[in-house]
């Protein structure tokens, strides 16, 4: 169990600490930064929405601007720290789970071989 | 390779987010978006990121069980375009159509009318169109851009971010 908590809290904080690092420019090389790139990206087409816009009556912050704008941080950030210490969990224990079932099988096999039982091979 | 391939898994997975119910019920919240702009991409229900992802890793899986290198590319690229598709500006791409999807095709996605026929949605497309093109699931009948928003009997759907954020487990109206 332990171990189990010591993975979540290692993937939340090296998420967490990924995070800040991309928020102060100290990712490498500097065009994987990831938080400034999804700000780069947005401003760019939403300035193409404000010198082309489609739908000319349409607010420049339309409807539920600043309630999408925090989805997006949202979504990238908050959720994947915080979800990231559940899915190394999860792969740790499928990969716990393989090894138990694997050395269940394999003692059962050995089992077999060792008293040569008839039943035994056949609910193997 | 692998942005065609985690494309097409993600066309699929949206397909299924319309398909069921139990799914559609949280998929419903980034349909409340009422007027379309680039940040409309991103409201979605944070469970949408736990249904990705099983089918996202069985992609991975397929290209070799890592994400290659130059995967940020891939990644960039998606949002871009996902913005894009989402922005109130008039792009089609001209023949590139049939392959990139765009902000005409994809505001027909939200269609708060959709046809009779096809009550489970059209151009399901995430950054590609050309699956929608494939499987006969695209729907473009005009252009004007101010087509309704939404679903039908939208009205009563949560506004806020705190109860969008427990909606569909709480709620389960028909579409």
């Amino acid at each position: 169990m332990e171990k189990y908590i010591e993975v979540f809290i290692k993937a939340f904080n090296s998420s967490l600490h990924w995070t800040w690092k991309s928020i102060v420019f100290e990712v490498n090389p500097w065009y994987t930064n990831f938080f400034w790139g999804l700000i780069v990206i947005s401003l760019f087409v939403w300035g193409l929405e404000v010198v082309f816009p489609w739908r000319k009556n349409q607010a420049l912050f339309r409807k539920d601007f600043w309630l999408d704008g925090f989805y997006m941080f949202f979504n990238f950030f908050i959720f994947s720290i915080v979800i990231s210490g559940f899915y190394k969990v999860l792969g740790l224990l499928f990969t716990d789970l393989g090894i138990t079932i694997k050395s269940l099988v394999l003692l059962i096999f050995q089992s077999c071989q060792a008293d040569c039982n008839y039943w035994c091979f056949l609910y193997c | 390779m692998f942005f065609v391939l985690l494309d097409f898994v993600q066309w699929f997975t949206h397909i299924l987010l319309h398909k069921f119910e139990f799914l559609w019920g949280f998929h419903k919240v980034h349909h409340s978006v009422k007027e379309m702009g680039f940040a409309a991409h991103l409201r979605y229900h944070w469970m949408e990121n736990i249904f990705y992802k099983p089918l996202k890793t069985i992609g991975v899986m397929l290209v070799g069980g890592f994400e290659p290198q130059q995967a940020f590319i891939v990644h960039f690229g998606a949002i871009a375009i996902g913005h894009l598709n989402h922005a109130n500006i008039k792009i089609t791409w001209g023949w590139l159509k049939y392959i990139f999807n765009n902000p005409v095709m994809h505001l027909y996605h939200h269609a708060k009318i959709l046809p009779e026929d096809r009550a489970n949605g059209v151009n399901f497309g995430i950054s590609l169109s050309v699956w929608d093109y494939i499987f006969k699931t695209n729907y473009i009948p005009e252009n004007s851009g101010t087509i309704a928003l939404g679903w039908e009997n939208d009205e009563d759907f949560p506004k806020g971010f705190f109860q969008q954020l427990i909606t569909g487990f709480v709620q389960n109206k028909k579409r």
